[in-house]
Formats: structure tokens, C-alpha cells, sequence
């Protein structure tokens, strides 16, 4: 039984699935679709073309949905696309995508978005993924199955965080963070293998030996990083892991500042000169 | 008599005392208790398991009381939030209510004053006094003492504990227990780098404790090289007749270096 409270404002058009509970102060705007079971504490915003999978959760003065921090954003009615069962803490904010951008940015399922985190325009969120307090991914960002992202964390354009990694607190993410490995420290760096967060994630402790071994024959000889690679691919124990951080690895370490998706940049010079959003732009 | 907007939505079971003001669009749950002369401005929730005392201010969009943030605990997990008189919390300042693994309780003093998108996690303890500036962030299980003082965007691991009268520069990542009377700053994690010599004065200490408590900083942090912490510590510990400071900062030095993280807190953990 959908039950909506007479102080939430549904504007007509919003499609409200079943089961859905929307608490006082909520604001859902025409173009939004709320899958089965979704729960809205009170004060929740949900604006924009998004689609909100099954039972999720919004704590309050969340705002999903909203025009992206961009000078390019040029007002057309991108996308927000949520899936299913995910929590949203007190204040957490996703912007949805931009036209360049790809024109949608996509959360995935399971997550949880803790306190006053932020999804910036098209990023790409995979499942699992733990989002600790005011940590902020900037536009473009790509968030792997599994990664922890702790506290304050801070992560640049068009970064790619590889998946059942771990990020230390108040780290500043300037380039692409591998898979399986804790990374921390500014400068960035590679601590080690990521051991607590592959167990909770049941990898066996064979699988954890490998990537150990694979984490000094990368990251602690002293060879440069293509040299490692190379000698890796002939060894043994090139299992499916093994093989996804190398070709993770191969694929940063040719993308401009340690960031693949640098190459998927399509603004030009023209579209960087905006000096102000569109909402306000004179022209 | 209690003012309340039409656009408030107050719980029957919830007990206001006099002259406490709710602004629109506050929500106050269940089994509340909020003291006299607390204003909540506007979209405030203060949820069940929360009381407060007398002249609390709440800015608005502050959620109080919420549940922890633990994968698996429901919203309807049973705690409490325990707020004492006269602090001030600015908008948007989120505090969770303790967690059955932590003991059950969140415990806020008397006279803080919390700046805009401050955080407390669940089983926080927080005594009297301490501000702390916008975006400062307290994990979990964490203990602040009396007059600590953490400017803007510094981030406090859990299980630490900061001592009475520290003080934490912007940004600075407190992965272990900051000792009392010290500036620490810096992160990977932060360290101590001198004494609080502006929060000491305003405190009011005596010079004979003011003297006491530069020695012993430079004592424990000033050390030749090869000595450890632990030494200077034991050396500061064995002389007799110790300022009444100097022996609160041994005594909180050595309980933190029974942890092998630094963290006192972490020996209670379950």
C-alpha cells in the first residue's frame, strides 16, 4: 500500500510504484518513476528525468535528480537512473547527466551513500559500493562493484575506481584507483592489497595470496610499470583477477594523468569558456 | 507555552517544555523530550529515542537522533541521543543515536557549539564546551573532551578519543587519540605539533601550570633523537610532584599506548 503523506507535493505525471512510503515535505517532480518499496523520509527532493528502482531508501534533505554543477550543462532533460535497494544518508546529493557527458548518470544497486555525500553529473556508480561521509565524486567519476570510499574523500574528474578497492579518509583522487588494493596518502599511492575488504567480499585466500604476490610484482619493484605488466602476463597464477588488474592497470597507465576516462573528455575549448550556468546565461 | 507553526508535525507522545519554539516544517517523532526555551528553526527532525535539555538552538535542516549509519541496522533500531543544556547546532549538523553494539547511547554535553554539516556518529561522547567548525566530521565510538576545539573539515576515525582542551587544525585526519593541551594537524594521520598555548590561556590555567605543561611538551615532544614516546612518557611519569595537568596528559598518553592503533577506545571494543 503506497501511502504518501498530505504534506509531500507530487506534482501530476510522477509515477509512484506500489508499496512506496513518502514522508511530509517531499517534493516529487512531473518526469520521476519510483519503483516498488521505496521509502522517503521527510524533506527528500526528486526533480529531473529520473527512474528510481525498487527499495531504496532517502533519508533527509536528500535531493536527487538535479541540474548538474556544470558551465556546460545546456538545460536539455538528461537522465538520473537509480537501482534497486540503496540507502541515501541526510543530505546526499546526485545531479543528473550532462548532453556531453553521455547524457545520464547511473547509480547500480546495494549501495550505501552515507551523510552529505555527492554523485556529481554522469557518473557511473556499480553495486556495493560504500560512499562514508561528505565524500564527493566529481563529474564523470566511475565507481566499480565493491569499492569503499571512506570519509571526506575527494575524487576528480573522470576517475576510475577500480572495484573491491579501499580508499583512506581525506584522500584527495587524482588518478584512476586499482582494483583489490588500498590507496591512500597525497600523493596518491598504492598501499597494499586491499586484504579486509576482498574477505568481507568472499574472495578466498588463495585468491588474496595471488593478488598479494601481483601487488609487490607491480607496485614494489623497480621497474616501471609497463615492464611489470609485460613480465606478468607470462607467469603463472594469471587468473581472471590478475588479468582484470592488469588490463585496469595497461588502460590508466596510457590514459592522460593516470586517468582512462580522460579519453572520453568530449567539451571542447568553445564549451569551456562558459563564465556562467545556463540558467542565467544571457545569449 | 510552547509555539509551534502549522507546518510542524509533533508526535503526541513527544514532551516540550516551556517556551521551546518549532519552526515549519520540523518533524519530532516519538518519545521525545526537548527542555525548556530549544528553538528549532525550520525542517528539523529530531527523531525517537532523543532527549534534550533546556536552551538548545537547532538551524535548520539539522536531523538529530538518527539512526547509525551500520549496513543492517534498521531506521527503527532502538538508542538513544542524550543532550545536555545550552549548545548550539547550526544547519544541516547531523548526530546519530548509539548503536546496541556500542552500549546505546549518544551523549552530548553542555554548551557546544556545532557548526554548519557538523557530524557526530552513533556512541559519540561529547562533554562540555568543545566547537567544532564546519564539515567536521566524528566517527563513531569517538570521545571529545571538555573545551577541544576542531576547526573546519577535520575528520575524526572512530574509537578516537581527543582530549580536553586540543585542538585540531583544518583537514587534519585524527586516525589516533589527540593527547589533551596539544595542537595536532595534518593528515596520513595528523600529529602533534605544539602546545595549545592560545586555548591554555583562555582557559584561564595558572602560570605554574602553564610552565609545567611547556616542559613537559618538550619533554614528550621535543625528544633527543632515539628516545621514544613511550620513554619520555615513562620519564615524565616517574617524577614526583606533577603539576595536576601535566599528570592528566601522562595518564591519557598511556592509556592511548595500550592500543596498538593509538586509540584507547578501541580496548572497549566488543
Amino acid at each position: 500500500m503506497t501511502q504518501i503523506s498530505k504534506l509531500a507535493v507530487i506534482e501530476p505525471g510522477a509515477q509512484i510504484g506500489t508499496d512506496v512510503a513518502i514522508g511530509p515535505f517531499c517534493y516529487v517532480g512531473p518526469h520521476v518513476e519510483i519503483g516498488d518499496g521505496c521509502i522517503l523520509h521527510n524533506n527528500v527532493t526528486v526533480v529531473g528525468h529520473t527512474r528510481l528502482g525498487e527499495h531504496n531508501v532517502f533519508y533527509q534533505n536528500t535531493v536527487i535528480g538535479e541540474a548538474p554543477q556544470d558551465l556546460k550543462y545546456q538545460g536539455q532533460p538528461t537522465e538520473t537512473i537509480i537501482g534497486d535497494r540503496n540507502v541515501f544518508r541526510e543530505n546526499v546529493t546526485v545531479h543528473r547527466g550532462t548532453e556531453l557527458g553521455g547524457s545520464r548518470t547511473v547509480v547500480g544497486s546495494a549501495n550505501l551513500f552515507m551523510v552529505g555525500t555527492h554523485i556529481a553529473h554522469d557518473c557511473i556508480v556499480g553495486d556495493g559500493v560504500i560512499l562514508a561521509n561528505q565524500t564527493q565524486l566529481a563529474g564523470h567519476v566511475c565507481v566499480e562493484d565493491g569499492a569503499a570510499l571512506m570519509a571526506l574523500v575527494g575524487v576528480h574528474h573522470f576517475v576510475t575506481v577500480g572495484k573491491f578497492s579501499y580508499i583512506g579518509g581525506m584522500t584527495p583522487v587524482h588518478r584512476d584507483v586499482p582494483p583489490f588494493m588500498k590507496f591512500a596518502g597525497d600523493p596518491n599511492e598504492v598501499r597494499a592489497v586491499n586484504e579486509e575488504g576482498l574477505k568481507r567480499h568472499d574472495f578466498t585466500s588463495e585468491d588474496i595470496d595471488v593478488l598479494k604476490r601481483k601487488h609487490r610484482q607491480l607496485f614494489r619493484n623497480s621497474c616501471s610499470i609497463a615492464e611489470s605488466l609485460e613480465k606478468l602476463k607470462s607467469q603463472p597464477e594469471h587468473n581472471e583477477h590478475v588479468a582484470y588488474l592488469c588490463d585496469f592497470m595497461r588502460k590508466s597507465c596510457q590514459g592522460r594523468f593516470g586517468r582512462y576516462l580522460e579519453a572520453k573528455r568530449r567539451d571542447t575549448r568553445a564549451d569551456r569558456r562558459h563564465r556562467m550556468p545556463a540558467e542565467v546565461r544571457e545569449d | 507555552m510552547a509555539q509551534i507553526a502549522p507546518t510542524a508535525i509533533i508526535d503526541k507522545s513527544a514532551q516540550l517544555g516551556d517556551g521551546v519554539r518549532v519552526g515549519p516544517g520540523c518533524v519530532i517523532e516519538r518519545d521525545v523530550r526537548i527542555g525548556d526555551e530549544c528553538e528549532l528553526v525550520a525542517n528539523v527532525l529530531v527523531c525517537q529515542g532523543t532527549r534534550m535539555g533546556s536552551g538548545n538552538l537547532m538551524g535548520a535542516g539539522c536531523v538529530l537522533g538518527e539512526a547509525p549509519q551500520i549496513k543492517g541496522v534498521p531506521r527503527s533500531a532502538s538508542g538513544e541521543l542524550v543532550i545536555g543544556e545550552g549548545n548550539t547546532f547550526r544547519e544541516y549538523v547531523t548526530i546519530h543515536r548509539g548503536s546496541s553494539y556500542g552500549g546505546g547511547k549518544t551523549v552530548v554535553g553542555d554548551h557546544n557549539y556545532l557548526m554548519a554539516q557538523c557530524h557526530l556518529g552513533h556512541d559519540v561522547e561529547m562533554e562540555d564546551h568543545v566547537l567544532m567548525a564546519n564539515l567536521s566530521n566524528i566517527a563513531g565510538h569517538c570521545r571529545i573532551e571538555s573545551y577541544a576545539w576542531l576547526c573546519a573539515y577535520t575528520g575524526a576515525h572512530q574509537f578516537v578519543t581527543i582530549g580536553r582542551y586540543a585542538y585540531a587544525a583544518g583537514y587534519s585526519a585524527i586516525g589516533r587519540d589527540a593527547p589533551p593541551y596539544m595542537k595536532v594537524a595534518g593528515d596520513s594521520p595528523s600529529r602533534v605539533r605544539s602546545l595549545n598555548l592560545t586555548g591554555l590561556s583562555r582557559a584561564g590555567l595558572g602560570k605554574e601550570s602553564l610552565v609545567a605543561l611547556r616542559g613537559a611538551f618538550g619533554v614528550l615532544y621535543r625528544r633527543r633523537k632515539g628516545q621514544t614516546l613511550g620513554e619520555a612518557v615513562a620519564a615524565l611519569d616517574a617524577e614526583p610532584g606533577l603539576d595536576e595537568h601535566v599528570r592528566y596528559l601522562v595518564d591519557f598518553l598511556k592509556r592511548s599506548a595500550q592500543d596498538r592503533f593509538g586509540r584507547y577506545r578501541e580496548l572497549a571494543r566488543k
